[in-house]
């Protein structure tokens, strides 16, 4: 399904392959800001436009691949991608390009941020951010929700998944997507016999 | 060396159960944490924030922060491997599969119903954050962060930015309003 488009790309080393999806995914990584969507148009434009290693339908694909692995679409993003194009190196390149950068990143803000945690300012600053991550947290269960909340049954799985949550503080989370992934395959099972 | 291993598995835990992207996961991480008094509240707090202002997945920024602040350097390491590994040990293993099967009536029944569970895991991260700031509580709401949710919430909504830019503006108005 993946093919390398360019003949000289197929001509390079495996090795080079990789050293290449290193560095480009270690140039693209540091500004996947406030969750990883962000980082998506910057890897179409380096990926699909310069480099020309996949076209718009594959980075689709990859996409849609991605969202089903857990982890943050960006890095699965960008590992699927190195992978069909180099295999498990290539997989293992792209990944840390993307994984090494951002966490220098974070490790040196982490720092930073313990020597000025006192001033008062900074205590109100963070204050702020926090109201400002609720807000993205809700935008982006509006956005899931309307990609996920196609019909009753999606709505009567929302709906139970919140009541649970909220009431029964203790219960697993992994039991909540267990139990959202079973009904899933139950209901396909059943409007496939209703078809028939 | 076992709490090396605790650490990384307690990561690798929350990095496989971690659909639907960064904010989903953080209940996860709080109940874990917490939990386990490794960290409390307002430091879980000042990692989200961080984190939030920091490029990268949040998962992985949080759980760097974490592990550094018990076990500094190496564990900033092993923590942040331990969430990010099950990603990479998936994609490996299902690589071809997953491109293939994508479209599989048994994965689309999986998803159809996983979406909405993880919608719901959303929304009640963002109740867990309130309550936890006491934004919410049974004492009363916190009118000027609701205000800012609200605000953001209607800006991002309507406007493309960029989100840290959003992030610099609360950071600004928290210094004003607080």
């Amino acid at each position: 399904m993946f093919v390398i488009n360019n003949d000289t790309e197929n001509k390079k080393s495996k090795w080079s392959l990789a050293v290449e999806l290193f560095l480009v995914f270690l140039k693209i990584s540091p500004i996947a800001f406030g969750g990883g969507f962000a980082m998506v148009p910057v890897i179409e434009r380096e990926v699909v436009d310069r480099k020309k290693w996949i076209d718009n339908e594959q980075m689709a694909d990859t996409l849609a691949a991605a969202q089903s692995v857990p982890g943050a679409v960006a890095v699965n993003s960008a590992t699927l991608i190195g992978y069909n194009i180099n295999g498990v190196i290539g997989a293992l390149a792209a990944f840390m390009g993307t994984a090494i950068p951002t966490f220098i990143i974070i490790v040196a803000m982490g720092l930073i941020y313990d020597n000025i945690r006192e001033i008062p300012l900074v205590q109100s600053a963070t204050k702020g951010i926090q109201g400002a991550v609720i807000g993205l947290v809700l935008i982006a269960a509006c956005k899931m929700g309307f990609v996920s909340l196609k019909d009753k049954t999606c709505w009567g799985i929302f709906l139970a998944a919140n009541v649970v949550l909220i009431l029964c503080q203790r219960i697993s989370i992994v039991f909540i997507i267990i139990a959202g992934a079973g009904i899933g395959i139950l209901v396909s099972f059943v409007k496939l016999k209703f078809n028939k | 060396m076992n709490t090396y291993f605790q650490l990384f598995s307690i990561f690798f835990k929350i990095g496989m159960i971690g659909f639907g992207g960064g904010y989903a996961i953080i209940p996860i991480i709080e109940r874990e944490l917490l939990s386990r008094h490794w960290i409390d509240t307002s430091q879980l707090t000042e990692i989200i924030a961080v984190s939030s202002m920091s490029p990268g997945p949040i998962a992985a920024n949080c759980a760097s922060l974490v592990g550094f602040h018990m076990y500094g350097y190496p564990g900033a390491v092993i923590a942040c491997l331990g969430i990010i590994l099950p990603s990479l040990l998936i994609i490996l293993a299902l690589g071809k599969i997953l491109l293939k099967y994508g479209e599989h009536f048994i994965v689309k029944g999986i998803f159809y119903g996983l979406r909405p569970a993880v919608s719901a895991l959303i929304v009640y991260a963002a109740f867990r954050l309130s309550v936890s700031n006491n934004i919410i509580s049974m004492n009363g709401c916190d009118i000027k962060s609701i205000l800012l949710i609200g605000a953001v919430f209607i800006i991002l909504n309507t406007i493309k930015i960029n989100p840290l830019l959003i992030l610099l503006a609360s950071a600004l108005t928290g210094m004003l309003i607080f």
